[in-house]
Parts: structure tokens; C-alpha cells; sequence
């Protein structure tokens, strides 16, 4: 997918000026944060299993190389294939030699995030292949030829009334399909025969089991079942990070991972497919392919970024940050929205491309609160500026002001008295109101605020004065 | 008790008034009061990715504020700045840290020092009126102030909370942000200045100037009659001026 | 094919301060250890009364459920369930424990590959799991993995006693019956579901729109 992040602010005034995006965006926050915590609320184990998810994953990086290798060898011991690629087009080059390989023409996918991230649609659809998506939100999309806007819903953006026009136009009537049902079932009848006449199945992986050879599936539909079912060749998308040591492991995770993304305790398919099939087996592919990508993540391990790796992709801090709420995700211009898409985006992309991202956020910290894995999203946006900083990414101007405002603070004896003066001049331009409609340079504040006046003599200046200090 | 008072900037340059009412309760509360001369915590600096400046910030105030047993803030991020940053600030610099640390464990918010370290809560202030809550998120997040800037409320006579809707969510201010993103932050903080404006309430309360501003602005130019005070100037009997933005009558 | 499997490794070994060349050691002592213990994590609580607690979950995931005591009555119960959801006929996986229930002259489930689409299907799941209320089942040539998905309106039968309480049970339980794990084991938790459609639910997506546990206290036996 390119990416728009370099664009963030015209995005967000876009976004903002979205009727149907914001009426879309007001059904998101509510929903979704208050089915988590009533999850929560009634899971009295939720914050120890907080805790030990957070551990298990940190062990899991740790040992990062161990658990791959152990996954690697339990997955050629079932009976499939493992192949690693470093780099996103690597992935894609894989994924497309597999699919030759199978004599593929109809590909189905479920929803894959890393799949988005190394474009796979658009390098299957060069290469004459046809994926269609299957995942209600994913398919929505794709007709609508648009990057996804949220990662556990990707059509969140889309109004029913939208998503009716869609299949009115893609799958050639002239019904009105005039409730959500009526769209549901219409989209069951044309994806089944889809399904069943798929060559390859592609889909991601929520956790990939070392122990056990096992990939772990976590769908509502049924899609990611079906998908890597029907075909004869089940081609599986996964970040390096995505492996767990145990099924035990996988249990802690699993709990966290439905409650943290929709309130459920658990999804209605939470699958463990392990090998193609077996000789007796009636259904399955013959073929069952792990595609293990990197593109940048072993990066991230070795860096002061690490712990973005824990990431379970729940779409918790997505749901309950304020920024994402007023602008949605597309605005954040690629795969991943809100605030893990901005620490991932800048990551992966670089911070010359998303440099926006790490900085559009008050570091209010309510992901971090929200996050399964306890991420802790504002230091790692923190980190970001600072190498932004360093690499002298930041904008000129700003940059200039804050090494003025730096210059005073560190000379208390200058700072008093220039302070003094400025907010003895904001007060006599605001005269008795109390505020300052408009004032010249300070636009960002006053288009849209008043702006308080200052009393017009610091406190340090009338403590002295009261208390006959120095 | 000998306490510093650690103003704030903002405290400092807009509202002094925030300070005396901060000096007050501390001396009602039985402590002495010093103000050594100070700048600002750094978090300009800090969170806009400018860590040298950021550090030579924090080791003047650490140097300021060597002497004093307990170092109050009226404010959750400057607070939160000094307990929770300033340490991460040192890593790489074990003097500095351990220095950094021994200021943390010295340095309070307000109205949690009030409440957890002096236990006290009662000023004998009355103010017949309804009041509305804003936590902002370094109070809320960082530092854990939540129960007991309401508990200090409920002691003052006459005083009604009602409750925020969404009071945990930020109100767009996040320092530099309201002016690097100003849609973005016009959009919360309007988000935060309806909800005020559906309490009923007559005043808006919160422990940071930050958000304070921010939110009196909005009101302003939405032209409610809403007032705004640090909940220093109620709780010390100091909030019979005008609020923040000279809004309103009392 | 030749792939970054080297590069890969290498970066991560790098990432992790190893030595370089340390790729394609046996796992260390701390990866090893954990892959032996399984330790296991916080669990929620499930109380004395298991069934109970898996026919809750069951319910609060949109399943309906029956119990009964003998095959007999499991036999009824499916009828019942059948006339409810209005269909008349039923694809059964081929699996003995269904083949010997005592089906009357008048529903005779046809054993065989599931339909394409549209019918009521009938299946046996290995196990239940309490605290989800899950259903496992395992992919096997008498319960292929299709039978989960592809009906309209599906129908499982489980023995009351293969109800366990947590997940981890499960997985214990399968790494001692099976020396490798099954192609598939679908935890099944409800009937499909999305909420794509402005946020609201709407049940049966791509896989059954319905589903209805029995469970059978005596005379159900899933495995040889």
C-alpha cells in the first residue's frame, strides 16, 4: 500500500471535514471502548494476565532466534514448508512463486495486516493472479479500491448505505439492499462460491505456536477457515514477532486478545491448523506454506524499540485514542493507524516519510493504559521525536522557537524579566476582557479558542514583592 | 514541614494567583513555604524531542530543589515530569541519576500531597455552587490523582460535583501540540468544552493550567458562562475573581 | 527455493547481542526449559459447577444447547432442535458415534461430504471448553473440517464429561490422545458473526448462522 503519511495534517483536515466519515467514527469509540471494559469488568484476572502476557512476550524476544527455529522445525515435522524473507518484496516474490508453483489462478485471503504491509494484492494482481479478499470489512475495501481504516475493522469508515452502492454496482443487480442483514447474506452467497473454487488460500497468523508447529487463526466469520481449508495450497503471512513458546502461552494471549479488540471473551474461530492435511484427512491443503517475514522487525528487536513487538494487533489503543477517534485511519495514511501505527509507520516507512505521525499525540497515555501488552506507547512516541531531534527532522521554525524558549529557561536571570515583559504586554492587550480574541502568529490557538490573559505580573515577581525575598 | 513550592510556568507567567492559593493550603496545613527562583520543569523540551536542553532544564531544577524535603507542584505534568521523566532523563548518567531519583521521591502534585502525605482536606472553604471535575491525563496516568482532588471537593461546603462524561479523555491540549496540530486540538478540546457545558455546572475544575487554558479558551469563544479556576483557588477560598478567560459573573 | 532464512536468523542473533555464527545452535537453556515446563498462566474461575458454567458461555455466544442423559434422547433432542430450525433433513459427519445413535425411520441423517451450502449439518466435537464455551473439534477422516463451516445450520454433539475448564486442559488433553496434532482443531465459540456493517451484529457470516450443542451424558463415545 503507498503511503500518504507524509500528508498527515491535509488527512486530518480532510478527515475532519467528513460528514459520513464522522458519523462512522462516532459508532467506533463508544462501541468498542465499552464492550472492553465491561470485559474486563467482569474478568477479575485481567490484569495478572496483563502482566504475564507482557512477560511472556518479552521472554519471547529474548529468545527470538530459538523460538523461530523450534517453529521452523515442528512445522517441517507436520508435514509444510517454512520460508523466510527479509524484506517486503522478498515476501512478495515467495508468496507469488508459490502461487505459480500451485498453478493458481483464484486466490482467497483472509484478513492479513502483514499482507497489507508488503502490498500482496496488488503484486498477486500484477503477476495475473485474482485475490479476493473474504473478510467482510477486507472485501468492502477492496471493491471500494481503499486502504483499510482500522486493523480489526477495516471498513469501520464505510456507512451501510455505502456498502450497499458497492454490491449494487460489483455484483451486477439493481436491488436495494436495505438492511445490514441483507447485505450479510449477500455477501455469504457470493463469497461462498469463491470459497470453494479457490486454487490457493492466503491468510495471517494471530500467533504461531514454537512448540506445536502450529499457527493460530482468530476469525468471527469463519472466512480464515475457509480460506485455509477449500484450496490445496494454505499459504500463511506472519511477522517474525508473532511467534509464543507454548499453547499455554497462546491461552494467556488468547484471553486478553478478543476482550482487548471487541469485548468478547472469545471470538466464534479461534483455529490451530498444524501441517497440510493427512493422509486420511478428507479436506485440507496439500500444501501448507509459513512465509516468515522480517521487513524491519528484527530491527525494532535489536533497538531501544523493541517492545513495539509485542504488539498483538487488538486494536485496543486504536479504539481509545482521541486522535484516531476524530480522523479515523486513514488519515494516518498507511497500513497501520493510531498510535501503534505511529510507532510502527515511522519504523518501517522512516520518519521522513511519517514524521508526523509520533508527533500528532498529546501523549495523553490512555493506550498504553488499554494495551494488552502494556506497550508503553507515549516513551516510544517520545523516542521518535528525539531522534527526529537529532536527525534535525523537526520542522525549521518550530525547531528555532523551542532552542529560543530553551535560551531563556536555562538563564533564570533572564527568563524572569523577559517573561515579566511578555506577559505584561498580553495583558495590556487584553485590557479588561480578561481575553484575547485574535493575536497576530498565535492563529493555531485563536482560530479556534480564546486566549486567557495573563495577570500581568509573574508570581515569582509579586512573591518577592509580598513576601520581601531577595 | 519546610516545602518548595515548584510554581510551574504556566502558574508562574499567567495565573500567580494559583501560587498563593497553593501557599495557602500548604500553610493552612501546617507547612513553611519557599520558592526558590526557577524557569520550568523542560517538558517543552522533553517532549519535542530536545533531550540536551531537556537535561540541562532538569539539572538546574535539581540543583534548585536539592535542599528541600518535599517539592509541591500544582500541576499533574510538571509533576509527572519530575517524578516519572526526569529519572528515564539520566539514564546513561549515574550521578545525575541518582540525583534525579532523590528528587522524584521528593516532588508531589498538590492535591495528592495535601491528601496522601498531610492528610488533610478540610480548608473550611465553602462554595455554594456546582462544580465539574477535568482529570488530566498526567495526573490521571502517570501520577494515579484521582480520588482525591473530589475527595478535597466534597469538604467544601455547599459544593456540588457532577460528573464529567468522558472525563478521561484529553482535552487536546498536550502543550506544543494545540499549536502544531490546532485542528486536531480544536476538535478535542471542543469535544471537552460540550461535555463541561452538558455537566450544568457553573464552574470547571482541574489541577493543570495546561488543559485549564485550553478548555477556558473554547468556552470562551463558545461563549458559556461556565467558569474556570484551579482547584488550588477553590479549595483555598480563592475563587471569588474571575476565572480563567474573565468569563462569566460570579 | 532459497531464501533470507540466514539473513534473517543472523539479524535476529545481531538484534540480540548473540555471536555471529550462533544461528543454527540448538535452543538455549532458557527457550529449551520453557518448551519442557509449559508453565501455566493466570485462568479465570470457573466455580464448582462446570456445566453450568460452559452452557452460560455457550448462550452469551449466541449457541443453544440441549442436554441429554442417553443416545435416545440426544437423538430427540436433535429432532426437536430440527423442527425448530425448520429444516427437515441433515448432513452428518460419517463418524461411528453418529452412524449408531438410534435414528428413527423418519430422520435418516445422510452421512457424507457437506453440501455446498444451505443445509443443516451434524457433527461430534472432542471436547467443550468451560470458560469459553468452546467446542473443539478436531479435523479427522470421520469429522472433516468442512462439516464446521459450510452448513447453513449446524448441530454438535459432545459428551457431558468431555467438558473440560480451561483451555489448557484442552491442549493437554490433545497432546496426550494424538502423537501429532490433527490438520485443523476449530474452537468453535457460537455461530459465525460480523460486525462490519455499521458496527452491528449480525449473526451468521461465512460460516453457520445457528448452532446448537447437545450434550449427551452416557452413551456418547467420540473416540474408538
Amino acid at each position: 500500500m503507498k503511503s500518504t503519511a507524509h500528508a498527515f495534517e491535509h488527512n486530518v483536515h480532510v478527515a475532519l471535514h467528513d460528514e459520513r466519515l464522522q458519523r462512522a467514527l462516532g459508532r467506533v469509540s463508544g462501541g468498542f471502548i465499552d464492550k472492553r471494559r465491561q470485559a474486563v469488568r467482569a474478568l477479575p484476572e485481567f490484569e495478572a494476565l496483563r502482566r504475564t502476557a507482557r512477560d511472556i512476550k518479552d521472554h519471547t524476544l529474548a529468545h527470538l532466534g530459538d523460538y523461530l527455529e523450534r517453529f521452523e522445525a515442528r512445522v517441517i515435522a507436520s508435514g509444510g514448508q517454512v520460508h523466510w524473507a527479509s524484506s517486503a518484496g522478498e515476501a512478495r516474490r515467495i508468496v507469488i512463486e508459490l502461487c505459480r508453483a500451485a498453478d493458481a489462478r483464484r486466490v482467497t485471503k483472509g484478513k492479513t495486516m502483514v499482507g497489507e504491509e508488503i502490498a500482496i494484492n496488488e503484486a498477486l494482481a500484477a503477476a495475473g493472479f485474482e485475490p479476493v479478499e473474504t473478510d467482510l470489512g477486507e472485501y468492502i475495501i477492496q471493491l471500494a479500491e481503499e486502504p483499510p481504516s482500522h486493523i480489526i475493522a477495516p471498513a469501520i469508515h464505510k456507512t451501510r448505505a455505502d456498502i450497499a452502492e458497492l454490491f449494487r454496482r460489483h455484483h451486477h443487480h439493481e436491488q436495494e439492499l436495505a438492511s445490514a442483514r441483507a447485505i450479510v447474506d449477500e455477501a455469504r452467497r457470493v463469497m461462498r462460491q469463491r470459497f470453494l473454487s479457490a486454487d490457493v488460500g492466503i491468510t495471517g497468523a494471530n500467533f504461531l505456536i514454537a512448540d506445536t508447529g502450529s499457527v493460530v487463526l482468530v476469525t468471527n466469520e469463519g472466512n480464515g477457515d475457509l480460506t485455509a481449508t477449500v484450496p490445496r495450497t494454505h499459504i500463511v503471512l506472519a511477522g517474525i514477532e508473532k511467534v509464543v513458546p507454548t499453547l499455554e502461552d497462546a491461552s494467556v494471549l488468547l484471553r486478553l486478545l478478543a476482550r482487548s479488540a471487541t469485548g468478547q471473551a472469545f471470538t466464534s474461530y479461534t483455529t490451530l491448523f498444524t501441517g497440510p492435511r493427512q493422509p486420511q484427512d478428507r479436506d485440507g491443503p496439500s500444501a501448507f506454506h509459513v512465509v516468515l517475514v522480517d521487513n524491519g522487525r528484527s530491527a525494532m528487536l535489536g533497538s531501544e524499540y523493541r517492545d513495539m513487538l509485542r504488539c498483538i494487533r487488538c486494536g485496543a489503543c486504536l479504539n481509545h485514542c482521541p486522535i484516531y477517534g476524530a480522523v479515523g485511519g486513514h488519515a494516518y495514511g498507511w497500513v497501520y493507524p493510531g498510535p501503534m501505527g505511529s510507532v510502527l509507520s515511522p519504523l518501517i516507512l522512516g520518519l521522513k516519510e511519517a514524521g508526523d505521525l509520533p508527533n500528532a499525540s498529546t501523549l495523553c497515555g490512555r493506550c498504553e493504559t488499554v494495551c494488552p501488552v502494556s506497550i508503553p506507547l507515549p516513551g516510544l512516541l517520545r523516542k521518535l521525536r528525539a531522534r527526529q531531534h537529532a536527525e534535525g527532522l523537526a520542522p525549521r521554525r518550530s525547531r528555532w522557537a523551542l532552542a529560543l524558549w530553551a535560551f531563556a529557561a536555562r538563564r533564570p536571570r533572564l527568563y524572569g524579566p523577559l517573561m515579566g515583559l511578555g506577559v505584561r504586554l498580553l495583558a495590556r492587550l487584553a485590557g479588561h476582557r480578561g481575553r484575547l480574541r485574535r493575536l497576530p502568529s498565535a492563529g493555531a490557538w485563536t482560530d479556534s479558542r480564546d486566549l486567557p490573559a495573563p495577570a500581568g505580573e509573574t508570581f515569582q515577581a509579586a512573591w518577592r514583592r509580598e513576601r520581601g525575598h531577595e | 514541614m519546610r516545602v518548595a513550592l515548584f510554581v510551574t510556568c504556566l502558574v508562574d507567567l499567567y495565573r500567580p494567583r494559583v501560587g498563593f492559593a497553593a501557599v495557602r493550603l500548604l500553610e493552612q496545613a501546617g507547612c513553611q513555604v519557599e520558592v526558590p527562583v526557577q524557569t520550568c520543569c523542560g517538558q517543552p523540551a522533553y517532549n519535542n524531542g530536545d533531550l540536551d536542553n531537556a537535561r540541562a532544564i532538569a539539572r538546574q531544577v535539581i540543583e534548585a530543589f536539592a535542599d528541600y524535603p518535599y517539592v509541591v507542584a500544582p500541576s499533574g505534568s510538571c509533576a509527572g515530569m519530575l517524578k516519572c521523566h526526569y529519572p528515564s532523563l539520566f539514564a546513561d548518567d549515574s550521578e545525575w541519576r541518582a540525583r534525579a531519583d532523590d528528587l522524584a521521591a521528593r516532588s508531589h502534585e498538590l492535591v495528592s500531597f495535601l491528601h496522601d502525605t498531610l492528610d488533610v482536606c478540610d480548608f473550611g472553604t465553602a462554595y455554594p455552587a456546582t462544580a465539574t471535575y477535568h482529570d488530566s491525563c498526567s495526573s490521571l496516568r502517570e501520577l494515579g490523582v484521582q480520588a482525591q482532588p473530589r475527595r478535597l471537593l466534597a469538604q467544601v461546603a455547599g459544593l456540588q460535583i457532577e460528573e464529567l462524561a468522558d472525563t478521561q479523555v484529553c482535552c487536546g491540549f498536550g502543550g506544543t501540540f494545540c499549536v502544531k496540530y490546532p485542528e486536531l486540538s480544536a476538535r478535542m478540546v471542543d469535544d471537552k468544552a460540550r461535555a463541561v457545558i452538558a455537566t450544568g455546572a457553573h464552574l470547571l475544575l482541574a489541577g493543570d493550567l495546561g488543559c485549564l487554558l485550553n478548555i477556558a479558551g473554547r468556552l470562551g469563544r463558545l461563549e458559556s458562562p461556565v467558569r474556570v479556576y484551579h482547584i488550588a483557588e477553590v479549595l483555598a477560598g480563592m475563587a471569588d475573581g474571575p476565572g480563567l478567560g474573565g468569563g462569566g459573573e460570579p | 527455493m532459497s531464501d533470507d532464512r540466514a539473513t534473517v536468523l543472523g539479524a535476529v542473533r545481531n538484534a540480540l547481542g548473540r555471536p555471529p555464527g550462533s544461528e543454527g545452535h540448538p535452543a538455549d537453556g532458557a527457550a529449551g526449559q520453557r518448551l519442557q515446563r509449559r508453565p501455566i498462566g493466570p485462568q479465570p474461575q470457573i466455580g464448582d459447577d462446570r456445566i453450568g458454567a460452559f452452557t452460560q458461555q455457550l448462550e452469551t455466544a449466541a449457541a443453544t444447547w440441549a442436554r441429554a442423559s442417553a443416545p435416545m434422547e440426544a437423538v430427540q433432542a436433535v429432532q426437536e432442535y430440527l423442527r425448530r430450525a425448520g429444516h427437515d433433513t441433515m448432513i452428518a459427519a460419517d463418524h461411528p458415534a453418529l452412524r449408531h445413535l438410534p435414528w428413527p425411520a423418519t430422520l435418516q441423517p445422510h452421512f457424507g461430504a457437506p453440501a455446498d451450502s444451505g443445509a443443516c449439518g451434524l457433527t461430534l466435537a472432542e471436547l467443550g471448553i468451560a470458560e469459553t464455551g468452546s467446542l473443539v473439534l478436531c479435523a479427522s477422516p470421520t469429522t472433516p473440517t468442512l462439516h464446521n463451516f459450510l452448513p447453513d445450520t449446524l448441530i454438535c454433539l459432545l459428551p457431558t464429561d468431555a467438558v473440560f475448564a480451561h483451555l489448557e486442559d484442552a491442549w493437554q488433553w490433545l497432546r496426550r490422545q494424538y502423537a501429532s496434532l490433527p490438520r485443523a482443531v476449530n474452537l468453535v465459540t457460537g455461530p459465525s458473526r460480523t460486525a462490519d456493517v455499521e458496527q452491528r451484529l449480525q449473526l451468521g457470516a461465512h460460516g453457520p448462522r445457528q448452532l446448537h450443542a447437545v450434550l449427551v451424558d452416557n452413551g456418547l463415545h467420540t473416540r474408538p
